[in-house]
């Protein structure tokens, strides 16, 4: 969503300023202006123009699912990408495979009138010539969460819904904002994979740990997703570690054995926190779960807090 | 018709000079055996003869126009060669290996016509490789290998045809019949230059040119050239000549 | 030169029976990917479609999976087996090696580049949006190897082992700015990562007509060529003592070679080992002439490709293998059990 709404931002951080009512009643407000617009454009940059509501509804990333099943809309899907397995309800969903290899075949026949994808697979490049409506994209930051969000509720004709959706989450991550303001902040490291790939501030998960009162260790000039020097990590000492490649078999233990690794903060500690699939997830997919993430963080970071 | 070196130098890249100011020129009608010690030039000037070498200075012309005049397949289509170690791809039938020899005729475009097919025939006809015709060329010996290399030159029905060692990897028997061929080939018309390491096989050619470092030191008759003093100088060994129609050489 | 009579061609030569059966060979397969896929249509409904999709009138989410995505993935998967069989042909008759394949002077690397690039960048740089995927991997492709022929160039002449060794140098490099640009950007990685590995996933017809409109002249070019490659394989002095105009020939095949294996890898991402494989195969069952070579390597690559997409689109479906993994894994044995069994090759 880095060029399709971000009119909307300046919005959108307003209402995450305001009380929880007050933000109600401002994002209604500001979706009958996108009422008004009545334009959605993707990330590819073209613009989603629907003749009608979109009852038979195909998501490719799981981030879309949990989206339009949190718009209510769960009973529109008729089918799902093979990651998509929350809520729950979508794993009765045809399997179509994942976005950069999807049955076409499968998906076609199910009919949708509308498809939810991303923006990099190039299944939105081939299904477009077909004359089935595409809207590929996907959020990468917090802003965008809300902004695809409102995206998606706009073409599914729920923008009252999204508006409720997005001022109870922006409620919510305000008050867990506040909940931590004022306490110390941990150094934290988080590591994606063994390379080890971390996250930048700019990132979206980022974003929750400055949210959540962490000191994220990676500085923002090395981008969102940066392969960092493992002298760094040692140099800037973590108080905490969270491994998202825990399901991928990295432990406290595997980190201890890194060279020079041993002695680091969080290690003698005991401040590595091995994250299960369900958490990786929870964390990595930017949608409206994001307040629950939010939560979790704290929560995770509550325990070994200095 | 001739094919005339004049004043021709040639050096590998930067290397030293392998041929010096050489100066011959070929009738039809003739053979002509080329011998001289190793280095001496000799498949340099066979090179150079059939227009792969470029002289660095002089010229080598044919009927009187320069070689580098000439298109490849035109002068493919004058001029033959049988190469000292003939490359031929072992899955190839010996028919196919001739027939590559219609190409400066055909084109590389077209196909064999029934005139391309009967030159074919007879150029294997000719060398009595036509019974093996359909036999991969890596399944025959090295004989049967020369026959197939000398038919396709055959084939491109050249006026001249230069032979570079052509009896190097024959038993006697090989040697003797192709030395024969050669011959016929020269009472027909053709004219025939062949680079013969066996002085014995140079006695039985019309002329004899010994090459040495590059210069040609001796050009006459089998009797005139294949003579002990020359050859020992050329040679820096000490031969005995059994003299005669037919000289016959030994190393002592 | 004594005249022989012309003796007349028995009828059904041998040759004709090899082609009849590739070609025969070649539709059954075709006929097969096109009855299989992950939605189950009848042959009858499968005819229908494309009878109704030659008339431009589809009916129906059937028609559309027919006409739209089966026919024009089956046809890519065919034209690019073709078109990569026969710049394998070319460029093992051009090198005169049994390793030579249409990656052998960069391409792959060159296309790999070009599309990360795209991938990555194409956002952010408005050139590289407007190329599209495709596009920038052709160009960058066609642009490494012209570097490497020029590199490899020798006083005008091409010698073998230069552009050899100039092109696993060149390729090598462009395959770690490849890493590199995957680097910069990890959420894109899987995108280059699956355009790498080659698919027909997603083949449409824009995809079919680029290629066709490479091999429409580029099999009749090879066919009427094949003289000249039979040429090249007894060394390139006796070639231009037999009247070939080597030098041109090789810069004009390598050329063309490798326009059409760019335009291959630029539809239909890096596949690998069909280039290698099948002229070998080729030339294990009916031996090296280019006259059998050339026509046989076009159809049995196009059969070969047709094959293994359908196993890769089939196997675990829905989920799919990418089609570089079965064309080694399928063709990989077939060609050891013929090496094993054929005739000398070279």
């Amino acid at each position: 969503m880095k060029h399709a709404r971000d009119h909307r931002n300046p919005a959108a951080i307003l209402v995450s300023r305001a009380v929880a009512p007050v933000a109600i009643v401002l994002a209604i407000l500001a979706f009958g202006v996108a009422f008004a617009q009545g334009r959605v454009v993707d990330d590819l940059g073209r613009e989603i123009v629907l003749d009608a509501s979109p009852l038979r509804i195909v998501t490719m990333v799981p981030t879309h699912t949990e989206t339009v099943c949190a718009l209510g809309a769960c009973d529109r899907l008729v089918g799902v990408d093979s990651f998509s397995n929350v809520p729950a309800e979508v794993s009765r969903l045809p399997d179509l495979g994942s976005a950069f290899d999807a049955d076409l075949e499968a998906l076609i026949a199910l009919e949708p009138d509308l498809v939810l994808t991303d923006e990099y697979s190039g299944l939105a490049e081939a299904l477009v010539p077909l004359g089935i409506p595409v809207y590929a994209g996907t959020p990468q930051t917090v802003a965008e969460v809300w902004s695809t969000t409102e995206a998606l509720a706009t073409l599914l004709g729920l923008e009252s819904e999204a508006a409720l959706l997005i001022g109870r989450a922006q409620g919510r991550v305000e008050a867990l904002s506040a909940s931590v303001a004022g306490l110390p902040a941990p150094r934290v490291f988080v590591e994606l994979d063994a390379t080890p790939y971390s996250v930048g501030p700019g990132s979206y998960l980022g974003e929750l740990l400055t949210l959540a009162r962490a000191d994220n260790i990676v500085p923002g000039r090395l981008g969102d997703f940066p392969q960092v020097d493992p002298e760094l990590v040692v140099a800037e000492d973590p108080q905490v570690m969270i491994l998202l490649d825990a399901p991928f078999g990295e432990s406290a233990e595997t980190v201890a054995a890194r060279p020079g690794w041993g002695s680091l903060s969080a290690v003698r500690d005991g401040a590595v926190i091995e994250l299960d699939q369900a958490s990786v997830d929870l964390l990595t997919r930017a949608g409206p779960r994001l307040p629950d993430a939010l939560e979790l963080l704290i929560e995770l970071l509550r325990e070994v807090r200095p | 018709m001739s094919l005339v070196v004049q004043g021709v130098g040639f050096s590998y890249e930067a290397g030293p000079e392998v041929i010096r100011g050489l100066d011959v020129a070929f009738q039809p009608g003739e053979l002509v055996g080329l011998i001289g010690p190793n280095g001496a030039g000799k498949s340099t000037l066979v090179g150079l003869a059939s227009g792969v070498l470029r002289p660095r200075h002089g010229t080598v012309e044919l009927d009187g126009r320069p070689l580098r005049r000439f298109g490849r397949r035109e002068l493919a289509r004058r001029l033959g060669v049988v190469p000292q170690v003939p490359e031929l791809p072992s899955g190839f039938s010996a028919r196919s290996v001739v027939a590559m020899g219609r190409a400066p005729h055909v084109g590389f475009f077209a196909s064999e016509g029934p005139q391309d097919r009967a030159v074919i025939e007879a150029s294997m006809r000719r060398v009595d490789a036509w019974r093996f015709r359909d036999q991969p060329v890596g399944s025959l010996s090295g004989g049967e290998r020369q026959r197939v290399v000398l038919a396709r030159a055959l084939a491109q029905q050249p006026d001249w045809l230069l032979l570079d060692e052509p009896t190097a990897h024959l038993d006697l028997r090989y040697q003797a019949e192709l030395m024969r061929h050669a011959a016929r080939l020269a009472g027909e018309g053709l004219g025939v230059v062949a680079v013969l390491h066996d002085l014995n096989q140079a006695a039985r050619c019309d002329r004899v040119l010994l090459l040495d470092r590059g210069r040609i030191v001796a050009d006459g008759t089998p009797e005139e050239v294949l003579r002990a003093p020359l050859l020992e100088r050329s040679f820096g060994t000490r031969v005995r000549v059994q003299p005669g129609d037919r000289p016959v050489v030994t190393a002592e | 030169m004594q005249r022989t009579a012309v003796r007349a061609v028995p009828a059904p030569s041998p040759r004709w029976t090899v082609r009849t059966a590739s070609a025969v060979g070649l539709a059954a397969v075709v006929v097969a990917a096109l009855a299989v896929g992950s939605v189950a249509i009848t042959p009858g409904e499968v005819v229908g479609a494309i009878a109704r999709g030659l008339q431009g009138r589809l009916d129906g989410a059937m028609d559309v999976i027919v006409w739209q995505v089966r026919v024009p993935r089956v046809l890519l998967a065919a034209a690019t087996g073709a078109a990569l069989a026969l710049a394998g042909t070319a460029y093992q008759a051009v090198f005169r090696n049994p390793l030579a394949d249409p990656y052998l002077l960069g391409a792959a690397s060159g296309a790999g580049f070009g599309a990360a690039l795209a991938l990555v960048h194409g956002a952010t740089w408005a050139w590289l949006g407007l190329l599209g995927v495709g596009g920038a991997a052709f160009l960058v492709a066609v642009t490494t190897v012209v570097v490497v022929v020029l590199l490899a160039r020798r006083r005008g002449r091409l010698p073998i082992v230069s552009l050899i060794l100039a092109g696993v140098v060149l390729g090598s490099s462009l395959s770690a700015a490849t890493s590199f640009v995957m680097l910069a950007d990890r959420e894109r990685t899987a995108g280059v990562l699956a355009w790498l590995l080659g698919s027909f996933a997603f083949a449409g017809w824009r995809d079919v007509a680029i290629l066709a409109a490479c091999l429409v002249p580029a099999v009749p070019a090879a066919l009427a060529a094949r003289r000249a490659f039979d040429l090249l394989l007894v060394g390139e002095t006796s070639a231009r003592q037999l009247g070939l105009p080597v030098e041109r020939f090789k810069w004009t095949v390598v050329l063309g070679a490798t326009l059409l294996t760019a335009a291959a890898v630029s539809v239909a991402g890096v596949i690998g080992f069909v280039g290698l494989i099948v002229p070998h195969a080729v030339r294990l069952a009916v031996g090296p002439e280019h006259r059998e070579l050339v026509p046989l390597s076009v159809l049995w690559g196009a059969a070969f490709l047709v094959g293994a997409d359908l196993v890769a689109r089939t196997v675990l479906s829905p989920a799919e293998l990418p089609v570089g993994i079965v064309t080694a894994l399928v063709g990989g044995p077939f060609f050891l059990v013929l090496l094993r069994r054929g005739r000398e090759a070279w």
